[in-house]
């Protein structure tokens, strides 16, 4: 009896045990992923990456610096021997405030990219260098992605593009370069896993490398460690360098072209299919929505010379249907190769799409082109002769913060702004400095731009200005001097 | 030249007497007084009592002692009782002071040792010695047996210079007392002879040595049916508490000494004699059991299953030295909830008895009461952990195959099926998952547990004190499973109330569970401080109890279970029932985590499972060998039973591979032990570790679905397996490594600074685990934490930013902790910040909260935690409990 107990027993009990069910999987972790960064200032504490600055007996640059708060901000210098350490600078900006450090005050020993870190924000860094005849600058970056597109570099002839890794880390990188050019895929040889040391940068010159093209596109990733890429490119007149960037379905350019430059927009498109690409521009007319429309392959970056679809000045927004990189190239005529390829979806040409046309209009002590000056007088505009590019916008916000006003000495600053939007933005301008704060505003009506001179630091004592409005803008800034021309892109507020 | 000019006759009987009227010199009986009496005497003949020398006996002493100019010179003893029977002819003896004649066991003399020689010692029977060196030892050591007492007087002797000798010419009869007697009064007093004139550097390496070997032999002793524990304890603790006088007598001895150890040395034989001697009876009886060709039938091999206890005996102890060779050589692996066990054994029971509790930023919660246990055992193990690792594993594991043969035995199973059984108990797959959960405390409680039930199940006791001394003695033994894992306590209780109910109408089985029942609840004040402020819901609930049964495994021990039950002599099939039920309901317990049970309670079910299956195998053994009971197609049944049964204590060879007594590889100690060889001291910094929930050491908490801790460098310690429950400081980090995860810093190393945190391991080694690579990605981009390379197998990093250290003065010098303070230099008007959560009774001097952490001062020299009065008190008070528990326990078995 108890034998069949004990069967009975067992069996029911060994069911109700091999019944039972475990513990559900423990869920992914809720991070790792690195959010797509716009790039924009927040009010953390951050640390922003300049990788092209340079001090020396010919070039000059300057770390330039604004923020909203009072904030401590420190300036690292890597020392190329890595037995040495770093150069700092520290400044103190009573916010909101700005500053522009010249790194030679830091540091004169030649290239010098630089680490500047705010211990609390909205705090953004731009830098700009210059020597007598060349111009540059850069937005410097804040987001640290593992995988980098460079888009619109250039080894045709009479251009030298030189690649700048710099890792501002101590973990040493390794990293892989991949190339697509208008010839499709291109070999690297030995940048399959290229070391960059802790700390350190590493320049590569890629003219030597992949000579006579037109249009290279790189993708940089990171097996281990992190790297901030930059491309610079001079033609022998002008030096214009540019940050890497990460993909984007929308990219704003609020500035393309100065006087006596024709600009030029390439598109990469490293996703696995083409690219379905639309072109708008702004004029200080309106809008011409759908001005161009592209499919651009994924393994072909391509090079639109806008002066074909409009008259130049104008702002430009690019629409994608899928993730793609995008920098404007201004250059005077004929600099750039021209892009036989390139044609229209649909045969189209400029100015076929949608028009609307809206009137510009302005404040006192605003202008929106270059054919008047900042107190209305008609001028004739100064024609520069210089190399300039810059990454768009992948974001339209309501506040930009714009340092590096007026700091290279006789060089003409701007503020540029596009209002993409339907509605017609009202926008101030509130200069941070040491001068009065006296608040500009204008109007930006929908779909055009407007330019902002803005007057030599010497003069205002204010080296950044905060831009405000009440419906998303994109901002950029252009040097231009008799050295050569810079664009540099804006850092928004997020 | 020292001539022999008058001689005094100390001690014998009339024989000896009447040898000194013979040779007409002064006859005394007794030593007290001989030596120190001022007479003409030159030389003292000790006679012990009951030796008749033979009447030349003293003649031929003294011819000897005057051609050789010895000091000491002693006689060829043979058995009173059989004259022909060689007792000794002067003796070696090994360095624990253990004689040895060298003769074979029952050797006849036949002249074959007749040399006059130099010995290490003589027999006490018949000893011939200078009176002015008698006079210059103090004599023969009398707290020591007679030849004890004479090898301890030989060894004074040649230190200062005299000669030993033997004159096997002069013989006496005496009675057969055995020379190498491992009673404790003889283990005792070799070990005091060994203090008394050995230098300091022979004692550093001898003492252990000897307590090691004392304890091996005892061991041994076991399957030779002798018990020899008490007596290896008796004669330590014996040694401790005369150790004042004997350091008076070593000052006395070594005073004035003439040659050195090495002197010592030359009449020594190497190895352990007793050891020798204890391998060598096992070796002969293992041979007697061996059957030869003539016998290997069917019929002999069952023969020998009836009766080969000590050949089973032998080879489970072999299979348990090496399944257990890995903890022996290296410790405890630090795996999951194993880690090595605390520095200091007395730090460890401080800290469980009100002390400190380290893990992570530190706590008040009290430790679990297996760190005060293993602290003692520590402790009493000369402070040696990796030693107390060992003897608690490889202990319990002995324990365990032994108990289990007892346990059995109560229904009349054999010692092979016992054996097998106590070898499935202990490292069958059961218990094999319970050291896969790293669960250390239930595998240690589990050497005790069969031992509580037979305990409970053996026959009642008739009077009162020896029922009072079996309640106490029950409770005794439940109390150290409770302290070792505390739902241990439960188990036994558990499985004898399924014995109750499964025998409902036995009141025996009634009355086991009652035993049981009133011995658990008697142990469970031992547990004090911990069951009375420990978070015991927290304690059953912890992680999830869910075992994933073996398919393979499970399916023959079902079979197993089911022939037992089916075809097992009805008296066993009971006992085979009561195992399967206790497995399957030890199995159900083990994969409750659906209703709430933690990974404590499956600890304990699996206990449980592994006794069931145990008892399963045990009557499936003894089943095959009661042909007489059972027949025909029950037979077969059986067969099919032993066969799975087999294959159950087959798995058991798993635990060979590893030699780690079941538990996982190390993990950590490579993972965590690059720190030791960074510079500075790693031990002043912690360790941040991160991973997937389930993959740190010990606990760990959960941040946005990943798990970190902090640990101590270079590698943490058992006290710290458990972390408490979160307070300021673990706020305070959570949001910091919130800060990071979320980006908003680039300096994680100043945040993580703060906490002492100077390294970052990212356990995972696998490139594509989720948890990993989010860890990585959390802090790639940050200025001041740097990789570490050289080969490290886990992604590892150190922190730049300075002063990532656990205490830290206001001058900036780094602290060193030390148990659970903190020690550094003394700075008189600096204060010190003690980066643990703040907690008032830091001390020394005044105390303040420095944010999160402690603020002391930095003059002492030193900081720790003032311990909680109460919890010490109680922590006494149970220590006092269970050494009453253990008394009473002895005096009802001794007097009842």
């Amino acid at each position: 009896m108890r034998r069949v107990l004990a069967i009975v027993v067992v069996a029911v009990v060994g069911a109700l045990a091999l019944a039972q069910t475990g513990p559900v999987d423990e869920r992914p972790p809720d991070f790792g992923t690195l959010a797509p960064d716009s790039g924009a200032a927040t009010g953390d504490p951050s640390a922003w990456y300049c990788s092209w600055a340079a001090a020396g007996a010919l070039r000059d640059s300057t770390f330039a610096m604004a923020s909203m708060l009072n904030v401590n901000a420190t300036v690292t210098l890597p020392n190329p021997n890595p037995a040495e350490e770093p150069d700092v600078g520290e400044v103190r900006l009573a916010g909101p405030g700005a500053r522009a450090i010249d790194t030679g005050e830091i540091a004169r020993r030649g290239v010098s990219p630089g680490i500047v870190e705010f211990d609390d924000g909205p705090a953004v860094v731009t830098s700009a260098m210059w020597s007598e005849d060349m111009l540059t600058g850069d937005r410097c970056v804040v987001s640290v992605p593992k995988e980098w597109q460079l888009v619109g570099g250039i080894t045709a002839e009479g251009f030298t593009l030189e690649l700048q890794l710099f890792n501002p880390f101590s973990e040493p990188a390794k990293v892989g370069i991949e190339a697509i050019t208008e010839f499709g895929r291109s070999p690297l040889a030995g940048f399959e896993s290229l070391d960059v040391p802790g700390r350190s940068w590493v320049t590569e010159d890629l003219s030597r490398v992949i000579p006579f093209l037109d249009s290279i596109t790189l993708t940089i990733q990171s097996e281990s460690g992190i790297v901030i890429p930059s491309f610079v490119l001079n033609n022998g007149t002008d030096e214009a360098s540019w940050p890497g960037i990460g993909q984007s379905t929308t990219w704003d350019f609020p500035v393309t072209s100065l006087p006596g430059l024709d600009p030029t927009l390439v598109i990469s498109n490293t996703g696995s299919v083409g690219a379905t690409v639309s072109i708008d521009l702004f004029t200080e007319d309106g809008p011409i929505l759908d001005a161009d429309g592209r499919i651009v392959s994924p393994i072909e970056p391509l090079r639109i010379d806008l002066s074909d679809l409009a008259e130049p000045p104008f702002a430009v927004r690019v629409r994608s249907n899928a993730p793609i990189g995008a920098v404007v190239q201004a250059a005077p005529q004929g600099t750039f190769p021209r892009a036989d390829a390139a044609s229209s979806e649909d045969d189209g040409t400029a100015g076929e799409g949608e028009t609307t046309a809206t009137t510009v209009a302005q404040d006192e002590g605003s202008d929106t082109t270059g054919d008047t000056t900042a107190d209305g007088d008609p001028s004739e505009p100064t024609i520069y002769d210089g190399l300039a590019a810059m990454p768009g916008n992948a974001d339209a916000l309501q506040r930009w913060l714009v340092p590096g006003l007026g700091v290279v000495p006789g060089a003409d600053t701007s503020i540029w702004i596009l209002n993409p939007s339907a509605d017609d933005a009202t926008v101030s301008v509130t200069p941070i400095g040491v001068s009065a704060r006296k608040v500009t505003e204008i109007v930006v009506p929908a779909g055009t731009f407007a330019e902002v001179p803005i007057p030599p630091i010497s003069e205002t004592g204010n080296s950044a200005m905060l831009v405000e409005s009440e419906v998303p803008i994109s901002v950029a800034v252009t040097i231009a001097g008799p050295q050569g021309v810079a664009f540099i892109g804006g850092v928004g507020i997020g | 030249m020292y001539g022999v000019a008058r001689i005094s006759v100390v001690g014998g009987d009339t024989e000896a007497r009447h040898a000194a009227t013979g040779q007409d010199v002064e006859w005394m009986p007794a030593m007290s007084g001989a030596v120190g009496k001022a007479d003409d005497a030159t030389h003292l003949w000790i006679v012990t009592e009951g030796a008749e020398p033979r009447p030349d006996a003293l003649g031929s002493l003294v011819a000897a002692a005057d051609r050789l100019d010895a000091s000491v010179a002693g006689s060829k003893v043979l058995d009173i009782a059989n004259p022909d029977h060689l007792l000794s002819s002067g003796l070696a003896t090994d360095v624990f002071e253990t004689p040895y004649t060298g003769f074979d066991k029952d050797e006849r003399d036949q002249g074959q040792y007749d040399v006059v020689r130099d010995v290490a010692a003589v027999g006490g029977q018949s000893l011939l010695v200078r009176k002015d060196l008698a006079r210059g030892l103090g004599g023969p050591d009398m707290s020591m047996p007679p030849l004890a007492a004479s090898i301890d007087f030989c060894q004074r002797a040649r230190l200062r210079g005299a000669r030993v000798v033997v004159a096997p010419s002069s013989e006496v009869l005496a009675p057969d007392a055995g020379v190498g007697s491992d009673r404790w009064k003889d283990r005792a007093a070799r070990i005091r002879s060994m203090i008394k004139v050995y230098g300091p550097m022979t004692l550093l390496w001898a003492l252990p040595m000897a307590f090691i070997s004392g304890f091996v032999q005892s061991f041994l002793s076991l399957f030779l049916g002798r018990w020899r524990f008490f007596h290896w304890i008796r004669a330590w603790l014996w040694n401790l508490l005369k150790l004042p006088g004997t350091l008076s007598e070593r000052r006395a001895a070594r005073k004035g000494r003439v040659v050195g150890d090495s002197e010592l040395f030359r009449y020594q034989i190497g190895g352990s004699v007793a050891l020798k001697t204890v391998v060598g009876e096992l070796s002969d009886r293992i041979r007697q059991r061996l059957p030869g060709e003539d016998r290997l039938s069917v019929d002999a091999i069952g023969e020998e299953m009836r009766r080969p206890a000590f050949i089973v005996g032998a080879v489970s102890l072999l299979f348990i030295l090496v399944a257990t060779r890995s903890i022996w050589t290296v410790g405890l692996p630090a795996v999951g909830f194993s880690l090595p066990f605390s520095e200091s054994g007395p730090a460890a029971i401080s800290a469980y008895a009100g002390g400190w509790n380290p893990a992570g930023l530190g706590s008040i919660e009290p430790l679990r009461p297996i760190i005060g246990f293993a602290g003692a055992i520590q402790t009493v193990l000369f402070d040696n952990r990796r030693l107390a690792e060992y003897v608690l594993t490889a202990g319990s594991w002995g324990l365990g195959v032994w108990g289990t043969v007892r346990l059995l035995r109560t229904w009349g199973v054999g010692a092979v099926g016992g054996t097998l059984a106590g070898v499935v108990y202990v490292a069958g797959p059961a218990a094999q998952a319970v050291a896969g959960e790293t669960a250390v405390g239930m595998t240690f409680a589990m050497g005790i547990i069969p031992w509580v039930l037979r305990l409970a199940v053996a026959p009642f006791p008739s009077s009162l004190l020896a029922r009072v001394g079996r309640f106490a003695a029950v409770a005794t033994l439940a109390a150290i499973t409770g302290a070792l894992a505390p739902l241990a306590l439960v188990v036994p209780t558990a499985a004898l109330l399924m014995w109750a109910l499964f025998n409902l109408t036995d009141g025996r089985a009634w009355r086991a569970f009652a035993v049981s029942l009133i011995g658990a609840i008697l142990a469970a004040p031992v547990l004090v401080p911990w069951i009375d402020t420990a978070d015991l819901v927290k304690f059953v609930t912890d992680g999830d109890a869910f075992w994933t049964v073996p398919v393979v495994t499970g399916t023959v021990a079902a079979v197993a279970a089911l022939a037992v039950l089916i075809a097992a002599p009805r008296r066993l099939a009971i006992v085979g029932g009561w195992g399967a039920i206790l497995a399957t309901v030890g199995a159900f317990v083990a994969r409750s985590s659906s209703f709430g049970p933690g990974r404590e309670i499956e600890a304990a079910g699996l206990a449980a499972m592994s006794l069931g299956l145990a008892l399963v195998v045990g009557v499936s053994f003894e089943s095959i060998t009661r042909s007489s009971e059972i027949g025909g197609w029950r037979r077969l049944v059986v067969g099919i039973s032993v066969a799975a049964s087999v294959f159950i204590v087959a798995t058991a060879a798993v635990t060979l591979v590893g030699g780690r007594a079941g538990y996982p590889g190390d993990q950590f100690r490579d993972a965590f032990g690059f720190s030791a060889a960074r510079p500075g001291d790693p031990s002043a910094s912690r360790i941040l570790v991160l991973g997937g929930p389930g993959d740190l050491p010990g606990d760990d908490r959960l941040i946005d679905g990943a798990a970190y801790r902090l640990i101590s460098a270079p590698m943490p310690e058992s006290w710290e397996t458990y972390l408490a429950v979160k307070r300021i400081g673990d706020d305070a980090f959570a949001e910091a490594l919130s800060t990071i995860i979320a980006g908003e810093t680039t300096r994680a190393g100043e945040l993580l600074a703060s906490f002492g945190v100077r390294w970052i391991v990212i356990v995972p080694e696998d490139e594509m685990d989720p948890y990993g690579r989010a860890w990585a990605t959390a802090f790639d981009g940050q200025l001041d934490i740097v990789p570490l390379g050289g080969g490290l197998g886990h992604s590892t990093f150190e922190n730049e930013a300075e002063h990532a250290v656990r205490a830290l003065s206001t001058a900036g010098t780094d602290w060193t902790r030390t148990g659970t303070g903190y020690e550094g230099t003394k700075e008189f008007e600096g204060s010190l910040v003690v980066r643990e959560n703040a907690n008032d009774r830091w001390g020394p001097g005044e105390w303040s909260q420095v944010d999160w952490a402690n603020g002391v001062t930095a003059a002492a020299g030193w900081t720790g935690f003032d311990p909680i009065e109460s919890r010490r008190t109680e922590a006494i008070a149970a220590v006092a409990w269970l050494a009453a528990l253990g008394l009473l326990s002895w005096v009802g078995r001794r007097f009842g």
